[in-house]
């Protein structure tokens, strides 16, 4: 008895991403993704010992990164005399450290890699947390699969959408020492339990699953909270409820779940929950001068921020300073309005066939997402706001807008669409990887 | 439905009603009655705490976190800067917050604990007029703290007979003239005139400034005794009334206040009036600092004065703190407060009220006396590679201008200006504070903007966070504040006639350490 060859593809799909994620790791140099320092500085820190001092620390890192070509690659005029701290470090001055910016929890579990053979070095403490990114990547990749299997149950979409995973820029954030890959695996875990909870209802399963699942969101990165619009609605909609023709139950398990994730972090980790709502009132005080701030904004400032979000979002590698030709990003933003124009299609086609409110989910979260970044980092006017990366907490969702938005193009070639995206992605990255990544870096 | 509803809803007001009555604060050793309760109050305090601060870099609430520490002791090191056993420490912080209730419980806590503290926690206790805690902790004490306090505590809550009973157990001691004084007070309560007359005489004998007695024979004596007594009080009284308990030691009574506005280099006088309340070690003195308080916190200035010895119980002293306006307090206005430290050690001793160990008197308005004067054109000078360079320091207060006009025009290719903000409030990254404006000969030319986080920066610790600065940091300045240097280039050349600065912000004073007009020479940071 063969084996489907739908059951082949997850395994495909982690294959390729393992593939080209140790390949990227190899093929860029240390130092040489956006503030590895920094995230390095804040997790050797956690390692603890007695002789720790992350003075000396920062200044052993500015040499190491001065071996690497650091300050020629990104842009930045080499100091005469070499700084001692980031914060006197051109460039690194814009976010001299991670520590109280984050909460503590990616960064203890991080630690734990430095104990691992080769981690008491700088360059080899650097790779083994490179493969422990990689590793929580291939976990958000598996989180990916299984989403997108509940929204395309025949699977002739699933292989394109989860490919959302092998987007460039992804896989070089996701194979950097940073926070950022710990996030888009928490996310990608608390919208597969959105997806859930959309399937069989706000049980008391799915309500404590949804619930841990943002709490352990909210003790890895702040960013959640711009997920939190997204659940009443999905409690709303949720189907088959074991509590029938009761609204005010299900407002009532909502209410219920945020006292929980309230109390929960108060007592497991109150410092995450302090980051979490100082970032909330940060937010808060960011929408409401909003107007002010954008008015003063230059001509012309959002089709450039527009249009570096999107360079960023599919790959503009090292420290955001290397795009590919822009063809390229002609070519992809084809493809994405093509999507969008088949998601339309299919809107007033056939309503997506049952899958809609999957697809409804996950359109909910990517607005979410983005509409948490535009609010918070748009009007900024820096260079370093206009990142896509902190998009990729909703990659799951975006993977699953684009093959469905390609799907309803051509809705009778379905596996063939979902096979297409899967290849172009590989394509893409065999493109970045062997004819600009490694020779910038070489 | 209901027959499952019911019986939850009751054990949980059972819960609710044992927690209440039962509750112990974890502080002082509660047991696990309350916990969920604690975690829940910790998280609230702690979430308003982080609301509160604006961001990630500044320091929390103090009060917020206070009590957020008061359910979490294991975060009170983090929180309050004090261990969790040190529980004078932390009474004495929880009462110069201003949170009678929770300082009152540590108060007596602190001194079952430990014998030694009591003398002092009755002290604390009466300032916070909780006269049965007073009553409870003095039983402990002997000799004439333990009856002077007994004694007034029972002068407010029991019969005064009994009340002047314990006070004639006073005896010898600093307590001895308010002790008298305050039986006075009992007999002239209880109609006995001339009793109570040669109290307060006695009083006055052994301490001619003690208020309880001077007020007796105001209100009593005869008529020069009368009047002599009604003038001294009279020599005490302030416009701006207060009763603010300062440590165990004194209560600060009320402050004359400078009128404003005030220039830079004005001499400026606050007079305050204190009243005794507990003797401390022998020979010790307190060392009074005017400083500047605000929202954000308190301003690293201050002015010392003259230490004093503290008056004793029941006296009554008047201090005087004199200064110079520095060139660094920023324009604008500021609130000034008043902190008190003990000598040796300089430790801030705690007030009642206020924040940060500081009193807060009011607010004065330092401009629109600190406008400077135009610059004068003999301070336009040809520098290196620049063309023209102010070359002195500019503080403006929100709406302050200046207008820097040159004989000759200038030709400059670009604008370099060193600059800081102090505001008052939290500033955001972006905030436009000040503008620069070029004129020509014909009319504006260009307009550069200061933003906060840009082109300069605030007193934190390094720039906005998140934000990159064009500006570049020139190293710290006085009491941390940094100077940050911006330069733009013009896109041609200009014949420059008049450059006019201006502070557009509402509650920030901006600091223009130099401002040079680039000659040729690519404008940046080689210059």
């Amino acid at each position: 008895m063969t084996a489907r060859p739908e059951r082949k593809l997850p395994g495909l799909l982690l294959l390729a991403a393992a593939g080209w994620g140790c390949a990227l790791i190899l093929a860029v140099p240390p130092w040489q993704a956006p503030d590895e320092p920094t995230h390095f500085v804040y997790i050797r820190a956690q390692r603890g010992g007695g002789d720790f001092d992350p003075a000396r620390l920062e200044e052993e890192i500015i040499r190491s990164m001065d071996g690497y070509r650091w300050w020629e690659l990104v842009g930045a005029r080499r100091p005469a005399v070499l700084p001692g701290r980031f914060f006197d470090a051109p460039f690194l001055r814009a976010a001299p450290s991670q520590m109280r910016k984050n909460p503590r929890l990616y960064y203890l579990l991080a630690s734990r890699v430095l104990f691992l053979p080769g981690g008491a070095s700088l360059e080899g403490g650097l790779y083994l947390l490179r493969f422990f990114s990689l590793g929580l990547t291939l976990l958000s990749a598996a989180a990916a699969w299984a989403a997108v299997s509940r929204v395309f149950p025949e699977r002739e979409l699933a292989l394109g959408a989860a490919s959302a995973v092998l987007v460039p820029q992804y896989l070089l954030i996701g194979t950097s020492v940073s926070v950022e890959p710990a996030i888009n695996l928490c996310s990608a875990l608390f919208f597969l339990e959105l997806l859930g909870t959309l399937e069989a209802g706000p049980t008391l399963r799915r309500v404590l699953g949804l619930g841990a699942a943002y709490a352990l969101g909210l003790m890895v990165s702040y960013k959640f909270l711009v997920l939190l619009p997204v659940v009443p609605p999905a409690l709303a909609c949720a189907g088959r409820s074991r509590f029938p023709g009761a609204a005010w139950r299900r407002a009532a398990a909502g209410a219920l779940l945020a006292a929980g994730i309230f109390w929960g972090l108060a007592a497991v980790d109150p410092r995450s929950l302090g980051l979490a709502v100082a970032r909330l009132r940060e937010l808060y005080d960011t929408v409401f001068s909003w107007g002010a701030a954008s008015g003063s904004l230059p001509g012309g400032y959002w089709n450039w921020f527009n249009a570096r979000v999107f360079e960023s979002f599919w790959i503009r590698y090292g420290w955001s300073a290397f795009p590919l030709p822009p063809d390229y990003y002609r070519a992809l933003r084809i493809v994405c309005l093509g999507a969008l124009a088949g998601l339309a299609c299919a809107w007033f086609r056939d309503r997506f066939r049952g899958v809609s409110r999957g697809i409804a989910l996950a359109a909910g979260y990517a607005l979410a997402v983005t509409a948490g970044f535009y609010l918070f980092w748009g009007p900024r006017e820096a260079e370093t706001s206009a990142q896509g990366r902190h998009l990729f907490m909703a990659m799951p969702a975006w993977g699953i807008l684009l093959a469905a938005g390609l799907g309803g193009l051509w809705p009778e070639r379905k596996r063939l669409v979902g096979a297409a995206i899967f290849a172009g992605m590989l394509l893409l990255d065999a493109a970045a990887l062997f004819g600009y990544i490694i020779p910038t870096f070489s | 439905m209901k027959a499952r509803t019911v019986p939850i809803a009751l054990v949980l007001t059972a819960l609710a009603v044992w927690g209440a009555l039962a509750y112990r604060p974890p502080l002082i050793g509660g047991g696990p009655v309350g916990r969920i309760y604690d975690i829940g109050a910790f998280g609230w305090w702690y979430a308003r705490a982080a609301w509160s601060r604006e961001g990630w870099a500044r320091t929390p609430d103090p009060v917020l976190a206070a009590r957020a520490a008061w359910h979490r002791p294991g975060m009170a090191r983090e929180l309050l800067g004090v261990p969790p056993g040190d529980l004078p420490a932390l009474a004495r912080r929880y009462f110069s917050l201003g949170l009678s209730a929770e300082a009152a419980e540590l108060f007596t806590a602190a001194a079952a604990r430990d014998p030694s503290f009591a003398a002092s926690a009755a002290a604390y206790l009466a300032a916070l007029e909780d006269w049965n805690r007073v009553l409870e902790t003095a039983a402990a004490l002997r000799g004439p703290a333990g009856a002077y306090w007994r004694g007034r505590a029972l002068e407010e809550t029991a019969d005064p007979a009994i009340a002047l009973e314990e006070l004639s157990r006073v005896g010898e001691g600093p307590f001895r003239a308010d002790a008298a004084a305050r039986s006075g007070t009992l007999c002239e309560r209880g109609g006995d005139r001339e009793r109570s007359l040669a109290f307060y005489r006695r009083a006055l004998e052994l301490d001619p400034l003690d208020r309880c007695a001077l007020e007796g024979l105001a209100r009593i004596g005869d008529g020069p005794e009368a009047a002599a007594a009604a003038r001294t009080l009279g020599f005490f009284s302030r416009s701006l009334p207060l009763r603010v308990a300062v440590g165990d030691r004194f209560l600060l009574l009320g402050a004359d206040l400078p009128p404003g506005p005030m220039p830079a280099g004005a001499r400026s006088r606050i007079a305050l009036t204190l009243l005794g309340w507990s003797p401390g070690p022998e020979g010790s003195e307190v060392l009074p600092l005017a400083g500047m308080i605000s929202e954000a916190g308190t301003f690293p200035w201050y002015q010392g004065g003259e230490a004093f010895s503290p008056p004793g119980p029941g006296a009554l002293r008047e201090v005087n703190l004199e200064w110079v306006w520095p060139l660094e307090v920023f324009p604008g206005d500021v609130d000034l407060g008043v902190a008190f430290e003990s000598l040796p050690g300089r430790e801030r001793l705690p007030a009642s009220a206020g924040r940060g160990g500081y009193v807060g008197l009011g607010r004065l308005c330092l401009d629109p006396a600190w406008t400077p004067s135009p610059a004068a054109a003999s301070e336009v000078e040809a520098c290196g590679p620049g063309a023209a360079r102010l070359n002195r320091a500019v503080f403006l207060g929100p709406g302050d201008r200046i207008r820097w006009e040159f004989p000759v025009p200038v030709r400059a290719r670009g604008l370099a200006v060193i600059s800081s903000v102090r505001s008052r409030g939290p500033g955001r990254a972006g905030d436009r504070v000040g503008t620069v404006g070029i004129e020509t000969a014909a009319g504006p030319a260009a307009e550069v903007p200061l933003r906060l986080g840009r082109e300069t920066a605030g007193t934190t610790e390094g720039p906005a966070s998140g934000v990159p600065v064009s500006g570049i940091r020139q190293g710290s300045g006085p009491r941390g504040l940094y100077d940050y240097r911006t330069s733009v280039r013009f896109p041609e050349p200009m014949e420059i006639a008049a450059v006019n600065v201006e502070n557009v912000s509402r509650a920030s004073g901006l600091k223009i350490a130099d401002l040079v007009l680039l000659d040729g020479a690519a404008p940046g940071p080689g210059r």
